[in-house]
């Protein structure tokens, strides 16, 4: 399981670096739907540092911050 | 004794929150001192990844792989190299022709020509970086021009070798402009392209250069497409900038 989650998270890299915000929006949601990942929190801090600018409100960050909490109880009560 | 694993997890989680929102939080403090490793080591990815795919695209691997099947080897092996050479001949002769433009630029406004390092369409924030920082004498807020003279955007940061521009059509992005003598707010939507409105009776057609108010030497874009029903007070407007973004390789940044 961890080498999908790394897999996940390393797709979303370098496709937000690459190919298009999408790419890590739909990993972030992925891992936060099946796991309490704590990698999609890092993805999302890594896109704001490199894309944002200094000072700018980091918007992946937060959203991700909100969708990794939002779907806890529906983890709680799916996969536990 | 037993230890509930979802407890344990959620409380790493609560944890990992804590520290991402430290580490941004710490960043903003310094000014960006966690970003500058970030967006080195980003680049550096970019660039490899890019030189890749520019070599798979070159040798012409995709285009002739059906042709392959059906056509003799050799022949088809053939053409794919000579393909692969003309499109970089043609890669290089555009970007000379960009470079031709940027120098009558340098001629006659001083700055600083700099190649593109990072995709122009990938950022969330309409953000791209140039290979130009503070050691070239870039400074935050100059203006960056493409190699024909239309303003693309600002300088957002500033780092030692590189620079982070902001487009003024970034998604989110009020911008105060002036079209055919009159003042238009516009909101970006990314990807070069915005929206306004403007009140009826303004003589505006499809291909009306925009200048930012303030500067009304460098087109920052052209209308589009105007909208409006007979019995509304106002048109709106559908602005593009005048380059295609995703083939600028060159741009001229303002001293």
């Amino acid at each position: 399981m961890n080498w999908i989650r790394a897999g996940i998270f390393a797709v979303g890299l370098l496709g937000g670096l690459i190919i298009s915000p999408w790419i890590p929006g739909v990993c972030i949601i992925l891992l936060s739907l099946r796991w309490r990942a704590f990698e999609a929190l890092f993805l999302a801090l890594l896109m704001d540092l490199f894309w944002s600018p200094v000072g700018h409100l980091p918007f992946f960050t937060i959203g991700t911050i909100a969708i990794v909490w939002v779907l806890e109880p529906i983890r709680r009560e799916f996969l536990t | 004794m037993y230890r509930d694993p979802t407890k344990r997890q959620r409380k790493n989680l609560f944890y990992a929150t804590m520290f991402v929102l430290a580490l941004f939080a710490f960043d903003y403090f310094s000014g960006g001192a966690i970003r500058i490793p970030v967006r080195s080591t980003g680049l550096v990815l970019w660039g490899g990844a890019n030189n890749v795919f520019t070599r798979i695209g070159a040798s012409g691997f995709f285009a002739t792989r059906a042709g392959l099947t059906r056509e003799n080897k050799s022949l088809q092996e053939r053409i794919a190299a000579m393909q692969g050479e003309l499109a970089a001949a043609r890669a290089a002769s555009s970007r000379m022709k960009e470079l031709e433009a940027a120098a009558h630029l340098v001629a006659t406004t001083p700055g600083v020509s700099a190649p593109v390092v990072s995709s122009l369409r990938v950022s969330p924030y309409g953000t791209f970086y140039i290979g130009a920082g503070s050691k070239d004498g870039v400074q935050k807020g100059a203006l960056v021009l493409s190699a024909e003279g239309f303003a693309l955007g600002r300088i957002a940061d500033v780092f030692t070798a590189e620079s982070l521009v902001r487009e003024f059509f970034a998604p989110g992005e009020k911008i105060e402009a002036i079209v055919a003598d009159r003042p238009v707010s516009l909101s970006g939507s990314g990807g070069g392209n915005a929206k306004g409105e403007l009140p009826r009776g303004a003589s505006v057609e499809a291909g009306t250069m925009i200048f930012a108010r303030g500067d009304r030497v460098h087109a920052i874009g052209v209308v589009g497409h105007i909208e409006g029903d007979p019995t509304s007070a106002s048109l709106k407007l559908y602005v593009r900038t005048p380059v295609n973004l995703e083939t600028i390789s060159y741009v001229y940044v303002l001293q």
